[in-house]
């Protein structure tokens, strides 16, 4: 009867996730390890050091690296370490929040658009093409200038202007998938739309959004540090990144150190996620080919 | 006319993933000047591996050995230079596929007089004519205006025809045939074939045709081999292996087809052929042989000459004829008939 | 007392127009040959009719406006006496399930993300139709029911080959408790030797569960092994229906015929020559019979012009043909 049946990995079950974080290769692996290695610190921050990111102590002021301050300290004496630390947690929400909420958002939204057509699918299309024709940072800084500096405006800002390119994804992926006999017959069974929608489709044309995600953490990461670069987004005195390389951008030649490091730091977490991100995008290429 | 040779493939295997997928193994057959060969094969028999040995294409990753010889040439020992002049000249090929060989940024007449240019040195417009006269011998009609059409603009058939006239145009002496109707419609794949048939008579070419239906190679072949999971199991006239099958895989194949006199059930083969990289010790097709016993699954099976020109891959092969549902013996007279008038 | 059919079809049609764009702004072009044309036909409870067409021929389309799963431009579709064309689309949902299709392709007819088993018991279940601690037992039931064993239930589809694919996709159109199976070119994408299972398994089930079944395929012989009355579509019309009984060789409309002489056959058939069809060269025509412009015999001048009707020519046997109802000669004719 033919009844050998392939045993084969299953998509979501918490086991392969287990797997998954041990990583098939050794890009994945670096990727991975170096985004743990990130987000532990940004957990354990207050574990890791023994200065407080915000006192100030003119008096060890701009220190090359040494034992004692392995970053150096910056102009008011602040250890820079301790600061890129505290800041892993700053810029590691705003990738995150940058990504989660737009995503959600926009998934909801280009799944209904595909999934009921017409009319719906015309209005919310138009709204993403004039939205996307605007440049993302332009965009982003008007709505941040028009509401003012801030971590909370840098989030709404953000997700007013990203939700976008999620719903373009996950509606392409719900128009092919609703032609596809899986779904007919799904609809063929009397189910209700709501069913179809999140059983039937969700799962299915999800996943390229979360790859694009992992890219958009990256931009999201580096837009934090620009805007706060340009007083826009977080501000002194708390530890970010990119307010860091701003509130130290005339010491280049002096203390290098204090524009260095935070710029590593984003450098690093970027490449990491990337990484990350690459991995995801083959994993899910392979899921769909069965 | 060009020159009538002999292709011979001995021992070809062709495996992937460092020889742990062994998709052909050790397959040899052999094509005289000017006949038809039909190989037929279900999916993962290796077949269309086979065919695009010979002109080495398989895909990459593939590792293929043993020995091709076309005339005085050894296939798998030409450099990729020698290979490319072969292509199209001596040895053509066609594809399930059409328009994805077919490249949809140029005119079909262009496409057409590219191959005959790159074959033999002539001016555009003389290429363009050969290209609108092979148009017309496929049967397109009004060629010369249709020449200046582009790929999309013709039906799945008209397609296959502009191919066919390409791999006609430098008139080589053997054609490979890829699965070429399987995409067809059932009228459009009956005008292919005669077209084929026809063709291949006017210019004596020899012809390798392969095909996952039987009935679509009875038609047009008059000699078939039937592979089973990278193995020839079954080779001979075509007429006789369908009316006399020796191995027990192509008496099923022919039973399970339904004809007007069958009722009831069809008469399946149950299970599924194997994996690539299974290798069990002997008779492949032993887990699903009605007529297995302990001797077919222990040693391995060679090929048994049960006739001439005639082998089975079968020590059951006596048999076999027990269990086949005999096909009505007068199959298509006035095809058979005329394929037997010029036949090898 | 007469029998109603179970399911009717009258005069359906159906076009695909271009796109919704053109719709949002209120104009509906009519881009070209519709792909149903007034298509009509009638099952009874337990029957099996047979549909055989090429592409083009509309066969799908009938399949997918027959269980409501598109709404015909034209036409009504009545099942076990109601009107499902006049049904809003809550109240057909409850109705939805008693017609059930299986497709061709079985690489995409199952969410890849969803285990078997939940697939199956997901119809059991939104439609109550066995107590929920019951589910997974009906579930094993319907998987032995089509040969897999229930080990299945916990795998997801990529485990399967085609042809299991294809019985899962059985079982579970089978836990809806379906009137009526339509199979879409249920074996097109299988291989020859799983085709004659998958085949044999359908037939088992009808026989077994007394279901009505609608084949369509395009393998001419296939389909009438299976299907005792057989319908032939071309251009979005049948334009022959073929009684019990009859076998194929009594077919009398040209394009049937064409078919006959064209499929590659290990069978002799010797009272069916080939005469030369000339390729569809795109599309139909607009007008007038589908297959006037490839017809050996188009010498009414109504071919070109007017569609011709489908007429019973004797004991059931339905024909669209102006050439043999003119009578210009008689079906012997045809044999050349």
């Amino acid at each position: 009867m033919g009844t050998a049946i392939a045993t084969s990995e299953e998509p979501y079950p918490l086991a392969r996730i287990g797997r998954a974080l041990v990583g098939r290769n050794w890009s994945e692996r670096v990727g991975i390890a170096g985004l743990l290695a990130f987000v532990l610190a940004a957990l354990f921050a207050p574990l890791l050091t023994p200065y407080d990111p915000i006192a100030l102590d003119l008096a060890v002021g701009l220190q090359p690296p040494s034992l004692a301050h392995p970053f150096g300290t910056d102009q008011l004496g602040r250890d820079i370490l301790t600061r890129v630390i505290f800041g892993a947690r700053i810029d590691l929400q705003i990738g995150a929040i940058g990504v989660a909420v737009p995503l959600v958002i926009g998934v909801l939204v280009g799944l209904v658009a595909a999934y009921y057509g017409r009319w719906t699918d015309a209005i919310i299309s138009r709204i993403i093409d004039v939205v996307i024709a605007f440049p993302f940072l332009v965009l982003v800084i008007a709505i941040v200038a028009m509401l003012g500096p801030g971590l909370i405006n840098l989030y709404i800002a953000v997700t007013l202007v990203s939700w976008v390119l999620y719903a373009r994804i996950v509606r392409g992926e719900t128009l092919a998938l609703k032609a596809r006999p899986f779904v007919m017959s799904a609809r063929g069974f009397g189910f209700s739309d709501l069913r179809i929608m999140f059983r039937h489709i969700l799962p299915n044309a999800v996943a390229p959004a979360f790859v694009f995600g992992m890219s958009d953490f990256v931009l999201d990461v580096q837009l934090g540090a620009t805007l706060s670069f340009f007083g826009l987004g977080v501000q002194a005195p708390t530890p970010e990144w990119g307010l860091m390389i701003a509130e130290s951008r005339n010491l280049m030649l002096t203390a290098p150190w204090a524009v260095v490091f935070p710029g590593l730091a984003i450098i690093a977490l970027s490449f990491f996620v990337s990484l990350v991100g690459d991995a995801l995008a083959d994993n899910v290429r392979g899921i769909d080919a069965g | 006319m060009p020159a009538r040779d002999r292709l011979t493939v001995e021992d070809l295997r062709v495996s992937f993933a460092r020889g742990s997928l062994e998709a052909v193994r050790g397959v040899s057959l052999t094509i005289a000047p000017g006949e038809a060969y039909g190989l037929v094969g279900e999916s993962g028999s290796g077949k269309s591996l086979t065919c695009r040995a010979i002109l080495g294409l398989t895909p990459p990753g593939a590792a293929v050995s043993g020995r091709i010889t076309y005339g005085t040439t050894s296939l798998l020992d030409v450099g990729e230079e020698e290979m490319e002049r072969l292509r199209g000249s001596r040895i053509a090929m066609i594809f399930q596929d059409p328009m994805a060989s077919l490249n949809p940024v140029l005119t079909v007449g262009e496409a057409i007089a590219q191959i005959v240019r790159s074959h033999a040195p002539m001016d555009r417009a003389a290429a363009r004519r050969r290209a609108v006269e092979m148009m017309e011998r496929v049967g397109i009609r009004e060629a010369a205006k249709r020449a200046d059409a582009y790929p999309h603009q013709f039906s799945g058939g008209m397609r296959q025809r502009i191919l066919i006239a390409m791999a006609l145009s430098a008139r080589p002496s053997l054609l490979l045939a890829d699965e070429p109707t399987t995409a067809l419609d059932v009228i459009v794949q009956a005008e292919i074939l005669r077209l084929l048939d026809r063709l291949r008579r006017e210019e004596r070419m020899s012809m390798l045709f392969v095909s996952h239906n039987l009935a679509v190679v009875a038609n047009i072949c008059e000699r078939v081999g039937v592979m089973y999971a990278g193995e020839l199991v079954e080779e001979g006239p075509t007429r006789e292996v369908l009316l006399d099958p020796r191995m027990p895989y192509t008496a099923g194949l022919i039973a399970s087809m339904p004809g007007p006199r069958a009722s009831g059930r069809l008469r399946s083969i149950a299970g599924a052929p194997p994996a690539l990289h299974e290798s069990a010790g002997g008779c492949r097709f032993a887990p699903r042989c009605p007529l297995a016993d302990d001797d077919c699954r222990q040693q391995r099976i060679p090929l048994i000459d049960v006739g001439t020109h005639r082998q089975a891959r079968c020590i059951r092969s006596e048999r076999v004829s027990a269990m086949a549902a005999p096909v009505e013996p007068s199959a298509r007279p006035e095809r058979l008939a005329s394929m037997e008038q010029d036949g090898a | 007392m007469v029998p109603e059919p179970i399911l009717v079809a009258e005069g359906v049609t159906k076009s695909y127009g271009s796109g919704d764009a053109l719709r949002v702004f209120g104009k509906r072009k009519l881009a070209s040959r519709p792909a149903l044309i007034n298509a009509s036909l009638s099952l009874m409870a337990g029957e099996t009719l047979g549909i055989v067409g090429e592409s083009g021929s509309g066969k799908s389309t009938l399949a997918r406006n027959l269980a409501l799963l598109e709404r015909p431009d034209a036409g009504k579709v009545i099942f076990k006496g109601e009107d499902l064309t006049k049904l809003p689309e809550s109240a057909l949902r409850r109705c939805r399930r008693r017609i059930q299709i299986i497709y061709q392709d079985p690489y995409v007819s199952l969410n890849p993300r969803m285990r078997v088993g939940d697939a199956i018991g997901e119809v059991l279940h939104v439609h109550h139709l066995v107590p929920r601690d019951r589910i997974t037992a009906r579930v094993r039931q319907l998987l032995d029911q089509v040969g897999l064993p229930s080990a299945a239930a916990g795998r997801y589809p990529a485990d399967f080959s085609g042809g299991q694919r294809q019985r899962i996709c059985f079982a579970r159109a089978l836990a809806a408790e379906p009137d009526v199976l339509i199979a879409d070119e249920p074996v097109s994408a299988l291989d020859v030797s799983i085709q004659a299972q998958i085949v044999n398994l359908l037939m088992d089930l009808r026989d077994q569960l007394g279901v009505a079944v609608i084949f369509i395929g395009h393998d001419l012989e296939l389909v009438d092994f299976v299907a005792p009355r057989i319908a032939v579509m071309l251009g979005g019309m049948i334009v022959e229906m073929l009684p019990p009984q009859t076998s194929l060789d009594m077919a009398k409309h040209p394009y049937t015929r064409a078919l006959l002489a064209a499929v590659p056959s290990l069978q002799a058939r010797p009272s069916v020559a080939g005469e030369p069809i000339a390729e569809l060269a795109g599309g139909f025509p607009l007008s007038g019979c589908p297959f006037w412009d490839r017809c050996p015999y188009r010498y009414d001048p109504r071919c070109e012009k007017e569609t011709p009707p489908l007429v019973d020519v004797g004991g059931g046997h339905l024909l669209a043909s102006f050439y043999v109802h003119s009578g210009m000669a008689g079906v012997s004719a045809l044999h050349t």
